[in-house]
């Protein structure tokens, strides 16, 4: 007898074309392979082939920050850095865009970058800081500030985080220019004032996955389809509301996972939800906490 | 072996002209990422062919299949589901004399026989 593993089997039987499809998007999106299980339970998760067919849109779409990927990224910000900003550790610091004390991905960046910015000129660990307010004490004055991050959704925390260090650095009676460089960044973040920067590099721009994608008089339907299978979710899980996250957070639309990383809550939630509406726990595409 | 593996192979060696991998699909429910990676996996070692939806194996991929067949085609043997090899012990000659494991016998028996015969 022949025993197919649950690891091996998908719970729906899919049809020829979605079959087809499928097979095709894990060639093109290989990280797939490694979600297996998790892919399934995502089209196992859709009721109908016009919802199969607008997840399958989207994960083919899916902007997947490998390693190797990664590596590139840095490189290009550390380019950034030193060739057309001009920045030099002998005027300089490079911040993680955090305020908080919990962990957090742009301190990662900011690690990252160490080696890649000391192979091109003389930095040293010391002009590497994972919190904003360290930047703003430790910069010399009229010197260049460096906030780096992994990624920016709708600009909201990179708009304020400005703002708030801009007032630090008045409080510590400096001036600075500031720059930020990060490996991702949607495009809806160019509508905040972000003028009190002055260059914002993404290595990645995002687009909205269901907005810029498809002719005007598709995206109500579809985001409609979209908004059915968030109906399925449980509607707030602990201290969160789905309706926060609806479409993903100021509905940003996003669909991007850096390997091994926390997604933004800008995803859209059917691709990070823990739970389904009758409260059981379901294994997202992308967990996130 | 994994199943999905076994299932593949014997589906191409059944079809000398190829299958469509949906049929693997349909009958198993074999999910379309397992379906490549296991794909990919044979394509490398030039086991199969395959394009788009349908899969064959190559020639060298039929002669592998023969010297594989043992662990294609056949269930493996699960040692577990048999019994142990004392239960089939040959049967003792009632009349040859033998030492019992005196852990295993009751020490009363005997007196307890005399006593019923009280």
């Amino acid at each position: 007898m022949t025993t197919v593993t649950n690891r091996e089997r998908i719970e729906a039987v899919l049809d020829y074309d979605t079959f087809q499809r499928a097979l095709l998007i894990v060639e093109k999106q290989p990280w797939l392979a490694s979600k297996n299980e998790r892919f399934n339970e995502l089209l196992s998760f859709c009721s109908q082939p016009e919802e199969q067919n607008l997840v399958l849109d989207i994960v083919e779409r899916y902007t997947y920050i490998s390693g190797l990927e990664l590596t590139r990224s840095l490189e290009q910000i550390a380019a950034k850095i030193t060739n057309d900003w001009k920045c030099s550790p002998h005027d300089s610091v490079v911040v993680a865009m955090d305020r908080g004390r919990h962990a957090d991905s742009s301190a990662a960046i900011a690690w990252f970058l160490k080696p890649i910015l000391g192979d091109l000129a003389d930095w040293e660990t010391n002009q590497f800081y994972k919190a904003l307010g360290e930047a703003a004490s430790e910069v010399a004055d009229g010197g260049n500030i460096v906030i780096v991050d992994e990624f920016v959704g709708t600009g909201q925390t990179l708009s304020g985080a400005l703002v708030w260090l801009a007032d630090k650095l008045k409080s510590h009676k400096k001036t600075a220019t500031l720059y930020v460089a990060t490996v991702a960044a949607m495009e809806i973040a160019k509508l905040k004032d972000l003028s009190l920067t002055k260059d914002f590099f993404a290595t990645i721009w995002l687009k909205k996955s269901i907005q810029d994608h498809y002719p005007p008089e598709r995206i109500m339907p579809l985001e409609s389809l979209m908004l059915g299978m968030e109906d399925r979710l449980l509607k707030k899980d602990g201290y969160m509301k789905l309706s926060k996250y609806s479409l993903g957070y100021k509905k940003s639309q996003a669909a991007y996972f850096f390997e091994n990383g926390n997604p933004p809550n800008n995803n859209f939630p059917i691709f990070w939800w823990k739970r389904l509406a009758d409260g059981s726990r379901r294994r997202p595409l992308t967990p996130r906490v | 072996m994994q199943t999905v593996e076994k299932l593949l192979l014997k589906a191409a060696f059944q079809a000398p002209g190829g299958f469509d991998l949906y049929d693997l699909h349909r009958k198993f429910r074999l999910s379309p990422a397992i379906l490549f990676q296991t794909c990919s996996d044979f394509e490398q070692r030039n086991i199969i062919t395959r394009e788009g939806m349908k899969v064959s194996l190559t020639n060298y991929g039929q002669q592998w299949v023969l010297t594989n067949r043992k662990k294609i085609f056949f269930t493996s043997t699960r040692e577990w589901t048999q019994p142990s090899g004392w239960y089939f012990d040959e049967p003792r000659d009632p009349y040859m004399p033998y030492l019992p494991k005196l852990g295993l016998i009751d020490r009363d028996h005997f007196i307890n026989l005399l006593r019923g015969s009280d």
